[in-house]
């Protein structure tokens, strides 16, 4: 499955607000819960400006709640630097509170 | 990429507060002489020390200049509205990112919140605080020198904010 995040870019390449993400997160969550644990999510980039904000609403709640191995599912597609950059800053700092909630819950 | 963030900021914070009406206007001038390029985003929402108020970094000084001085700071000018997602935290860096961006092409950022205006040029390294009548929302005022501006990498500025890692784990295309 591949989703193509132009299509939520309505009218310029900004995908700037929260609000945004949360169908395409509920798309990604079902495709998560329905799918075997073998088959991936692709997530193409191409044509928009995501501002982390957006990127840390789509991705970065997926992550707080699923974990690491989730990115094994996804695929990250058509990333310029500065996206790989946002992605990077966002999941990593998800993946650091996981981590802190985690051994809190032990 | 370089506004994104302020301009969403600017509508989704103000909404979140009761501020149904709330705008965001941007405005852009390019100097030919000068090779300047101005760009200013203003709105008319609840201004940066209603959006701050409860941070721990106001460290008790409720002031507009208190509010201007610690939302330049990257992850410190928190969302914490817990609206959308599943934490209330937030990375906040769309205003250190567009300020820097703003220095490293050799130009300068004006924001004004309140009655608090802050100003650094690219050539200072202190921030200078002017007084201001009132504005109820917040102004940001981006200076640009156009000639240095194939020589910004956004991607750059943000691996060098405070506990940026690279992840292994995601996979590219």
């Amino acid at each position: 499955m591949e989703i193509d995040l132009s299509k939520y870019a309505v009218h310029s390449r900004l995908l700037g607000t929260r609000n945004i993400a949360l169908p395409i997160r509920d798309e990604i969550e079902r495709f998560l819960g329905h799918t075997n644990s073998d088959e991936k999510i692709i997530i193409n980039f191409s044509n928009v400006n995501p501002t982390q904000s957006f990127v840390d609403e789509l991705l970065g709640v997926i992550v707080l709640e699923h974990g690491p191995n989730v990115l094994s599912r996804m695929v990250m597609k058509n990333c310029s630097d500065d996206i790989k950059s946002i992605l990077h800053f966002v999941i990593s700092d998800r993946l650091k509170t996981y981590s802190e909630k985690n051994t809190l819950d032990e | 990429m370089f506004f994104g963030e302020i301009l969403s900021n600017a509508v989704d914070h103000g909404k979140k507060r009761g501020f149904e009406f709330c705008q965001a206007h941007i405005a852009a001038q390019y100097y030919k002489k000068t090779n300047i390029l101005v760009v200013a985003i203003v709105d008319n929402g609840c201004g940066l020390l209603e959006t701050l108020n409860s941070n721990a970094a106001m460290n008790s000084d409720f002031t507009h200049k208190k509010a201007l001085e610690i939302a330049l700071l990257p992850r410190v000018s928190c969302n914490r509205d817990g609206e959308y997602g599943l934490d209330t935290k937030n990375q906040s860096i769309g205003l250190t990112v567009s300020t820097e961006m703003a220095l490293r092409a050799c130009g300068e950022f004006t924001i004004f919140s309140g009655n608090a205006l802050v100003r650094r040029s690219f050539s200072s390294a202190n921030l200078t605080f002017q007084p201001l009548s009132h504005w109820n929302g917040v102004g940001v005022i981006l200076e640009f020198d156009r000639r240095c501006l194939p020589d910004l990498a956004k991607s750059e500025i943000i691996q060098n904010l405070p506990g940026f890692e690279e992840v292994s784990l995601i996979s590219f295309e």
